[in-house]
């Protein structure tokens, strides 16, 4: 038996080697430790202009080797979880705005205030656009997209109903308007997804009445009676028949192709402009952006749709710095790139860039100036576990109350015993 | 034997390494801490482990026997000698081979959704049908069903059984004067059981764990409402979406200490039922 | 009658086919739909036939499919040598031999496969990075030749187990020792099952897409399912036509594989040296 395996185990495992070294003789190690690797998230235009955009680096800094490793969203945060874990973290990262705090405050990341101004040149950029990119005061990320919420809204049904929607409304009047395409709507048809599980939504309405997530020190910064008066608010939308009722709002988890604007269920979906092209692409019908409902303070803020980040256990910093800036900065680089990863942060890529915008990508550029005088300053960076909450668990509360299961109330307080088991 | 190392260095060292896991804090992207038994304490307050485990269990119980007894049903009708039988094989395969794939999703949509065709089945007779993939009652039965549809890899291991069945016993059961459902009964099970034993327990082992029906069909949520939070979708979103992996692994250890103690039952009772030829 | 009921239970089979082929059709349908119209129109007759899908989809991410195809290939191809020979080996000895504590080997073999693979990844990934086998096909190989697929072993045991044992005592009186017992007469005998374990390590490798995704990073190790994945990305525009357009040609290995050993499965062996 012995004599057997062992042979058979070694002409084996000569196979083995042979096939791997064949498998990595193309890629893997040829770079060695002179390389960088960029890791990044995307679909195939992402992945054919990045590619270009290190190709222009490359040119540019011939010395250092740019490694790339690219994947759709799904995986993307279990690999990255991963690496990082076995100490393979890859230098430079295209970071998530909800995963950035996770990241940063267990010191993954590298601080890259040291380099403001030697190596990375953020001058384009606005402050708010800069700051973006701070966690608890040190610069772990650099903004690569500016984005904003929208209402995503379905003018083709819209039209077919025979509702105008209009310039701005506030959150009352957008129930009034809610209602009335309700009432004209053919059966099975609503005016919105059921906006009280968009964390998104909930911001808004509560930064417009001069409230927020969290206070600068990671604490819930509003009570009971808020989240209390927004599910009120969204019950009476559902009863109306002008919000979606929970089993039609739960066919929309997943991917934008099953979102209730466009399966044509829904005139509206709470989502970020930069997710317009996604919807686009789905369905022939005409999709628009339109501002969140407005309040007394503005509700909307400029936020990063992603971010550039440096790995903390980079053994070459200063080449990744200086990837990070030639990607946001270096109008060679950055052109490449063009707008699908959102508005640019620095004033100048924009102004190159604009005119070679797609008609969704303009579109996007025109709502995000239009935001300009209407929005308000950044909220405190949020606390570990404030993804979860506002994303999973509203989510999970809203449904066990939409179906019924737990009433306004309960579901009030099954949210709050929530914060306290997951906010750290 | 000389892989003998090699073997417990690849499974048995993360196999430890994730029992040592679960007794600390890990958060994957620090060094974990050792919390003892934090982790298990923290199990039984946590409101979703217990409705984590009951959708587990609803999915093992009705999709394991239904799925098996279809399986071992197609296995026998296609283990006869017909034309073209390989395609009607690879025909019944192909749900196995799509897999988790974002094609079955859509499908499953197109099937169980509010406008889906049970619905407009059900409308025919007049019937108004919920939306069965998004609503709690009913959201795990089309998990169910999924799992019921992918039949094609117990169906296979059956088909195998069943050529291992030498063809005498069934020349001399004809003899005897024995019909078709008389020799099912008295030379294909009991010849099969050894094959039956198998199916059953890693059908069951990997409903126990089943994690990409769910994933691919809630879009990672499991829900709606938590109704198709499978255990393993639970501890996945706790390991790698909330960065709890300390937490995550001590879950897998209580899953598995579940699914062990079900096995000792079925290897158990297989003296009973089972028959070996040696 | 007979021949009426059989031809009932012909139609039957053939009605059932028809329905689990449906995915299928969809999919080729879809493939030469234009992007919006794949989920604005579901039905199975595009109203505009496209072929682009096909084109595109091989150069869409820089580099030809020729390439994941070739790597998956390798990586299934090794992984079904590797299983085959191992696992009827430690199959063999769980089933016929006698060893120290084979008892508590077998529950350890049968627990590995419990634990979901979520929580092994970051210690495996560990181990492979000291190894200095990430970013090869060496995680993904090396492995499957020592018998660590608890699924296979197990369902080799089961089938060793109902071959009668005085083909072995037959054999041993004839003068073969253990592994020429293994050699000449379990395994042709268990044929059907060790290409039930080719054909499922065959397919489960080519679809498995988590291991793969952590263990491969440089585009040039791709294999077919990380490919198709980055077609897709829920925050941007997914390219859904060219991603099942590669989908659907996906498929064609491993449904050939399938067509090809299934009748192994059946023609395999020959029963009548079973009376033992």
């Amino acid at each position: 038996m012995s004599d057997l395996s062992r042979r058979g185990f070694l002409q084996v495992g000569v196979a083995a080697g042979a096939l791997a070294l064949a498998g990595c003789a193309g890629g893997g190690g040829s770079g060695g430790a002179a390389s960088l690797q960029f890791a990044w998230w995307g679909s195939t235009a992402r992945h054919n202009a990045t590619q270009q955009a290190l190709a222009a680096f490359r040119k540019k800094r011939p010395g250092v080797q740019v490694r790339t490793q690219f994947s759709g969203w799904d995986g993307y945060w279990e690999k990255l979880a991963t690496q990082t874990a076995g100490g393979n973290a890859p230098d430079v990262i295209q970071m998530d705005y909800s995963y950035i705090g996770e990241y940063a405050r267990r010191g993954s990341l590298l601080d890259l205030g040291p380099y403001l101004g030697k190596g990375l040149d953020l001058s384009g950029f606005a402050k708010d656009v800069v700051d973006a990119g701070k966690i608890d005061g040190k610069q772990y990320g650099v903004n690569f997209g500016i984005n904003s919420m929208a209402l995503i809204w379905n003018r083709t049904l819209a039209k077919e109903i025979g509702v105008e929607v209009p310039e701005t409304f506030t959150w009352p009047e957008f129930g009034e308007l809610s209602k009335k395409i309700a009432d004209k709507a053919p059966k099975g048809v609503y005016a919105s997804e059921d906006g009280a599980q968009d964390g998104g939504a909930f911001e808004n309405w509560l930064l417009e009445r001069g409230k927020m997530f969290f206070t600068a020190d990671g604490k819930l910064a509003y009570d009971e009676k808020d989240l209390t008066e927004w599910f009120t608010f969204w019950d009476g939308l559902r009863k109306a028949g002008a919000a979606a009722p929970p089993d039609v709002q739960a066919t929309a988890a997943g991917d934008v192709q099953n979102s209730l604007v466009a399966t044509r269920k829904a005139v509206m979906d709470f989502a970020w402009s930069n997710q317009l092209t996604a919807y686009m692409s789905v369905t022939k019908d005409d999709i628009a952006v339109h501002a969140f409902p407005t309040g007394e303070k503005p509700g909307q803020y400029y936020k990063p749709s992603m971010l550039l980040t440096v790995s903390a256990a980079t053994k070459r910093p200063q080449d990744a710095v200086a990837l990070v800036n030639a990607l946001v900065s270096d109008a060679d680089v950055a052109t490449p790139l063009g707008s699908e990863r959102g508005v640019p942060p620095s004033s100048a890529i924009r102004a190159a860039l604009e005119p070679k915008a797609s008609p969704s990508e303009k579109l996007v550029y025109a709502y995000i100036e239009s935001l300009s005088d209407k929005v308000g300053p950044l909220p405190p960076p949020q606390p570990l576990g404030a993804g979860e909450l506002h994303n999973k668990v509203l989510m999970n509360v809203n449904q066990q109350v939409g179906f019924g299961k737990l009433s306004i109330a309960e579901g009030v307080s099954r949210f709050f015993d929530e914060a306290r088991r997951v906010l750290k | 034997m000389p892989w003998f190392a090699g073997l417990l260095l690849l499974t048995g060292g993360p196999i430890l390494a994730s029992l040592f896991l679960s007794f600390t804090d890990f958060d994957l992207l620090t060094t974990p801490s050792w919390v003892g038994l934090d982790n298990y304490a923290r199990v039984m307050d946590d409101p979703h482990f217990g409705n984590a485990v009951r959708v587990t269990m609803i999915y093992v119980v009705a999709s394991v026997p239904l799925s098996g007894g279809f399986a071992l049903l197609v296995a026998v009708l296609l283990n006869r000698p017909m034309r073209g039988v390989g395609v009607y094989r690879a025909a019944y395969y192909l749900p196995s081979l799509l897999g988790g794939s974002v094609a079955v999703a859509i499908l499953w949509r197109q099937i169980f959704g509010p406008d889906g065709l049970v619905n407009d089945l059900l409308s025919a007779f007049g019937i108004v049908g919920p939306s069965w993939i998004s609503t709690p009652e009913y959201a795990i039965y089309t998990l169910v069903a999924l799992h019921i549809w992918q039949f094609g890899s117990p169906m296979l291991i059956f088909l195998a059984g069943l050529k291992q069945i030498p063809a005498e016993l069934y020349d001399a059961a004809a003899v005897d004067g024995a019909g078709k459902v008389r020799a099912f009964f008295q030379i294909t099970l009991p010849m099969l059981s050894p094959i039956i034993f198998f199916n059953l327990v890693l059908q069951t082992v990997n409903a126990f764990k089943a994690f990409t029906p769910a994933f691919i069909l809630s879009g990672g949520t499991g829900g709606p409402a938590d109704s198709t939070l499978f255990y393993t979708l639970y501890l996945y979103q706790e390991g790698f979406g909330n960065f709890r992996m300390g937490y995550a692994s001590a879950l897998a250890w209580i899953l598995l200490l579940m699914t062990a103690a079900f096995t000792a039952l079925a290897f158990r009772s297989s003296r009973y039922w089972v028959h070996y030829a040696d | 009658m007979p021949t009426r009921s059989r031809w009932a239970v012909h139609v039957l089979i053939v009605v059932g086919a028809l329905v689990m082929l449906y995915p299928l059709f969809w999919m080729i349908s879809s493939s030469f739909k234009p992007n919006d119209e794949i989920f604005a129109d579901p039905g199975l007759v595009p109203q505009t036939v496209v072929t682009d899908n096909y084109t595109d989809g091989w150069n869409a991410l820089g580099v030809p499919f020729t390439g994941f195809f070739a790597n998956s290939f390798i990586v299934a191809t090794a992984a079904v040598v590797g299983n085959v020979l191992s696992c009827s080996m430690a199959a063999y000895a769980f089933a016929r031999l006698s060893f120290r504590f084979k008892g508590v080997w077998f529950g350890v073999m049968l627990g590995s496969i419990m634990l979901p693979i979520h929580v092994l990844i970051v210690p495996q990934y560990t181990l492979f990075k000291a190894l200095g086998w990430v970013d090869t096909f060496l995680p993904l190989i090396v492995p499957k030749f020592l018998a660590v697929d608890g699924f296979f072993i197990f369902l080799m045991v089961q089938f060793i187990r109902s071959l009668p044992r005085e083909l072995d005592d037959a054999a041993r009186i004839d003068g073969c020792g253990p592994i020429q017992v293994y050699w000449r007469i379990i395994l042709p005998l268990s044929s059907p099952a060790l290409i039930t374990t080719a054909i499922f390590t065959f397919i489960w490798t080519w679809d498995d897409f988590f291991s793969q995704l952590v263990y491969l990073s440089d585009v040039s190790t791709y294999t077919v399912p990380l490919a198709l994945r980055a077609f897709l990305d829920s925050s941007s525009g997914s390219t859904w036509g060219p991603m099942l357009a590669m989908a659907v040609l996906s498929l064609v290995p491993i449904l050939g594989f399938f067509l090809i050993f299934q009748r192994r499965i059946t023609e395999g062996i020959s029963t009548t040296g079973l009376k033992g």
